[in-house]
């Protein structure tokens, strides 16, 4: 595996440089912008993480860049992540909130990478979810957190009120490709998909 | 702190008006008041003279005249200036016992005619004296059987005091009118450095949360390599426990700068849920506390809201009452014309009393733990406000009652 890691913080670069070669794999630090767009274009990578403050070049160019290329990308960020952040464009692979630790980035990213080679394909109520893709069939793209509620969702698994961010952003994505599914919260079930009669 | 500086100028504006009015009433009470006095001490001096300062040589009960100009003297002002005699404009009617008109004593008026006068007079025959007809003062007394009715014209005397009336009101809707915009300006200078200073409290805040997230995340890191190359010590686990208090810290403080912003996705959360949730998910800390729970829990209460930050506000009301509670804890929620009221109770060694400062930053009750960052329920308010809702909290006979209106 080769990671593309670009943070405008040396500590944090040379800190997480070290943890992602010993628990991942191969690890490029960029510290701005333009290093990160320089590494994206002469080198190929398995997967970018970029600080959403990256200096010198916007993040969502980069994201921009490295999806054109086929490349996930987790973009790191100082705030809490709410559903109008998971309804931006361009639209990282994931969000992941300061702070954070190693194993919670491994995660991330191995998770990423799983779901990003996997043929899988989720029918959620009148709507296909191409999962590799990480979007909605002919719709908005998703985060791995959204496809994670889906899929936990489609399981029978339980998503509970600390998705509600993202259960808002899945509903807004639905609503805008004008699919009749939604995800409503039912007394003693919690989360569960219904797709509404016209 | 535009609403503290709007009721600071309209209290302001309010007490200017309460001692305004007080002070030109009492001007204005007492110059009527002596206008009065004044006009019964002509009529007063009219009835010793049996109505009239001139008279016919007899008296209508053919007594001799009584004695003039005793009561004047020299002097240029008041009811007993020697010129008063001339200038004012009287009449006096004499009634006999049945009420009929005996004799008209004086009559030195322009307004009424004599017969006019006279059933003036009649009609005053049951009071004893007064103003009547505005500004006229009249005096009803007997002298040797006959009844006798002066009435007086004290309206030029009485037309300086209605000047100054009038002018009183005027001066004071001028006075409020400059003092509101005296009060717009002060109050823009007194408040301008309080608003100054809670914008730069908010922006600390907002700023020190994003500040203190990548140190964090890297002394985090940073503890994760030296436990690999050396292994976990004791240090390294204290400096786990502290970032995870930090982290903690954090979260809150999050929870307070986010809202300000208006940073939010509203849709229509399942409240009822929940609440219901959290309470099953704490239910086993409240047992292992010894707490008495009881919850009564309306269902398919919803509100329109951000539903993160509804469920944040849920955690910290029920981790509230987890942590503050003696012996019993509980939660009412019901929904009534398109609002959901949330209370929560337990038993606190407070006094009794609003307890509202709970809800402002950094401030912590008397019964707060040690570790209390005094951020928990002034997040709860922010969010709260942030809905159009209401929050507040007090005690009564040991229990603490917080009410969320959303």
């Amino acid at each position: 595996m080769k990671i593309l890691f670009a943070a405008p913080d040396r500590d944090l670069l040379g800190c997480y440089k070290e943890l992602l070669d010993a628990d991942l794999g191969e690890t490029v630090a960029a510290f701005d912008g333009t290093q990160a767009l320089s590494a994206l274009f002469s080198e190929s990578f398995d997967i970018v993480i970029v600080d959403r403050g990256i200096p010198r070049v916007d993040y969502r160019k980069i994201i921009e860049r490295a999806h054109g290329k086929s490349v996930p990308v987790i973009v790191l960020t100082d705030a809490p992540v709410g559903s109008r952040r998971l309804t931006e464009e361009p639209l990282p692979n994931e969000w992941l909130s300061y702070p954070f630790t190693p194993g919670r980035v491994a995660d991330a990213v191995r998770d990423t990478l799983e779901k990003a080679s996997s043929a899988e394909r989720m029918e959620l109520g009148d709507v296909g979810i191409d999962v590799p893709g990480f979007r909605i069939e002919g719709g908005p793209r998703l985060t791995l957190r959204e496809i994670n509620v889906l899929l936990s969702l489609l399981n029978g698994g339980r998503v509970t009120t600390d998705d509600g961010a993202c259960v808002c952003a899945l509903n807004d994505k639905l609503g805008r490709i004008g699919s009749r599914t939604r995800i409503r919260y039912r007394a003693g079930k919690g989360f569960e998909t219904v797709t509404e009669n016209e | 702190m535009n609403k503290a500086e709007k009721k600071f100028r309209l209290y302001a504006i309010l007490v200017i008006f309460v001692l305004l009015t007080v002070l030109l009433a009492v001007i204005n009470g007492v110059n009527f008041t002596m206008a009065a006095a004044d006009a019964d001490e002509l009529t007063g001096m009219l009835a010793d003279r049996q109505g009239a300062f001139e008279h016919k040589e007899n008296a209508p009960d053919g007594t001799e005249a009584p004695p003039r100009d005793k009561d004047f003297r020299m002097g240029p002002m008041g009811p007993a200036s020697p010129e008063m005699k001339a200038s004012l404009r009287y009449f006096t009617i004499a009634f006999s016992d049945k009420g009929e008109t005996v004799e008209t004593v004086a009559f030195n008026v322009s307004a009424v005619t004599e017969e006019e006068a006279a059933e003036w007079a009649r009609s005053l025959l049951n009071q004893k004296t007064g103003w009547t007809r505005g500004t006229y003062r009249y005096r009803v007394y007997k002298d040797r059987g006959t009844t006798f009715v002066t009435v007086i014209d004290q309206g030029r005397e009485l037309l300086p005091s209605f000047r100054i009336l009038i002018i009183s009101a005027i001066g004071e809707a001028l006075a409020l009118a400059i003092g509101w915009f005296v009060l717009l300006g002060i109050s823009r200078r007194i408040y301008a450095p309080l608003e100054e200073a809670d914008r730069k409290q908010k922006n600390f805040i907002k700023n020190a949360n994003k500040e203190f997230r990548i140190p964090l995340t890297i002394i985090g890191g940073d503890t994760e390599l030296t436990e690999r190359k050396y292994g976990p010590d004791d240090r390294t686990r204290s400096i786990r426990r502290q970032l995870g208090k930090l982290n903690e810290l954090l979260d809150k403080l999050g929870s307070v700068g986010v809202f300000d912003d208006g940073d939010m996705s509203p849709a229509e959360v399942p409240i009822s849920e929940y609440l219901a949730a959290a309470l099953d998910r704490e239910a086993e800390a409240f047992a292992s506390r010894g707490l008495e729970l009881t919850a009564d829990i309306a269902p398919d209460v919803t509100v329109n809201a951000d539903p993160e930050a509804i469920g944040g506000v849920i955690d910290e009301i029920v981790c509230n009452a987890l942590k503050y509670a003696l012996s019993r804890v509980s939660f009412r929620l019901s929904g009534e014309n398109g609002y959901a009221l949330l209370e929560a109770s337990n038993d606190a060694d407070l006094p009794d009393g609003s307890a509202d400062q709970a809800f402002d930053r950094f401030t912590t009750l008397q019964n707060a733990k040690e570790d209390s960052s005094g951020l928990g329920l002034s997040s709860v308010k922010q969010t709260v406000r942030a809905h159009n809702g209401r929050a507040s909290a007090s005690v009564s006979e040991g229990i603490f009652t917080l009410r969320i209106t959303l």
